[in-house]
């Protein structure tokens, strides 16, 4: 047998196809106008904060930066998220606070909204809260995000492991552990069915198992839809 | 909601094909799906524009074959390749699923370009110039890496007698 011939053997028995072309369409569609909508609020955030820093770093005739003349209001407003961002980040700060001391979630902890990396969020944010309780450093960072599409986790190596599992809801759980000994970092992630994805991580110590940490990012609190 | 009637045609007759090379390339028919899908997700996104190009099958794999580069690098997804693959004799009733398995396994063994290359050109039967299209790179180095991917199989496939008789000659 030649390798072609090999190579079709080894192809001739597929099992059903796992895909769904309406689900696909679906899901590029929901992305789709998930992608307008952040280029459209993106496009006019960056018009405002151009022509806010414009105002504020123009210079005067003879090189001299702009003061408001006594008794003027400023007129640059201080930089800030949108207020919607704003609305949010405050929500979930409330669900923070409402946890019990087993996280050890010190008093002046707040969600910040931040820049997500990699486009990992669908719209360019995540809100992220971070504390150290018992040397260990937690994070929560919750951001819309679609279900993977991939329905296996790891390919579990020497240092990592990697399991997925589906909620009767049809919601998505990951947990990874990485590293071995006192120091692992954990991580658990629920992906929900209405875009928003929650994140835990604990680093650097053994504190937090990753059923807690999973039942942490369950919470129905992180939301981000309303 | 926009007329995909000539999307879904060309998908869904392609569709079993592509899914066959994402096998041979990921070793797995649930990976396979999933990259097949993510692949076709990209397609749509970019369905008006691809639509216009003379040779869409070609840009097709090129896509596919991309997509399945891509999930390799995540974390979760890295490979980790065992050095020896077990080849032992079997009974000709076995035969067909063990020559399976044997290729399989020591397609996985090929590092990826590798790997791609012989699907490509000997599943999907492209020539030389239309591999390395699909690759990006140069027809030299195609040959280069079928030429070492050849030899690894060849050391690697050792042939399996049918029978007692045959395998005592």
């Amino acid at each position: 047998m030649n390798l072609q011939e090999m190579l079709k053997t080894a192809v001739a028995d597929p099992p059903p196809p796992a895909i769904d072309l309406d689900d696909l369409t679906r899901r590029v569609r929901r992305r789709q106008v998930s992608t307008r909508w952040a280029v459209g609020t993106g496009g006019l955030g960056l018009a405002v904060a151009m022509a806010v820093a414009a105002v504020g770093l123009a210079p005067l005739d003879g090189g001299a930066p702009w003061q408001p003349e006594s008794g003027a209001t400023q007129l640059v407003p201080p930089v800030s998220a949108d207020p919607r961002q704003e609305l949010l980040a405050a929500r979930l700060t409330a669900q923070l606070r409402e946890l019990g001391p087993e996280f050890g979630v010190p008093a002046g902890t707040v969600f910040t909204v931040e820049r997500g990396e990699w486009g990992a969020a669908t719209d360019g944010y995540w809100y992220v809260a971070r504390w150290s309780s018992g040397g260990v450093q937690l994070a929560i960072i919750v951001r819309r995000a679609l279900i993977p599409l991939e329905d296996g986790c790891a390919k579990n190596g020497p240092d990592m492991s990697c399991e997925r599992t589906e909620g009767a809801d049809g919601s998505v759980n990951y947990v990874v552990t990485e590293g071995a000994g006192a120091a692992p970092s954990r991580q658990a992630e629920n992906y929900r069915l209405d875009d928003t994805a929650v994140m835990v991580t604990a680093a650097g110590g053994t504190a937090f198992t990753v059923e807690q940490l999973l039942t942490l990012a369950q919470l129905p609190g992180w939301s981000l839809v309303g | 909601m926009p007329d995909d009637s000539d999307f879904r045609e060309y998908v869904t007759g392609r569709l079993d094909q592509l899914r066959r090379t994402a096998y041979l390339l990921c070793g797995d028919w649930h990976a396979a799906d999933d990259v097949t899908s993510t692949a076709v997700m990209k397609l749509m996104r970019h369905w008006r524009r691809i639509r216009e190009l003379e040779n869409i099958d070609s840009y097709v794999r090129q896509v596919l074959l991309r997509t399945w580069l891509d999930e390799r690098r995540r974390p979760w997804r890295r490979e980790w390749a065992t050095a020896v693959l077990p080849v032992r004799a079997v009974a000709a009733a076995d035969r067909v699923v063990d020559e399976r398995l044997a290729i399989m396994g020591h397609l996985a063994a090929l590092p990826a370009r590798r790997r791609a290359v012989i699907v490509l050109r000997f599943y999907d039967d492209l020539s030389v110039e239309e591999t390395a299209a699909v690759l990006g790179c140069s027809t030299g180095t195609v040959k280069s890496q079928t030429s070492r991917a050849l030899d690894t199989l060849r050391a690697a496939l050792v042939p399996v007698p049918e029978t007692a008789e045959e395998a005592a000659r």
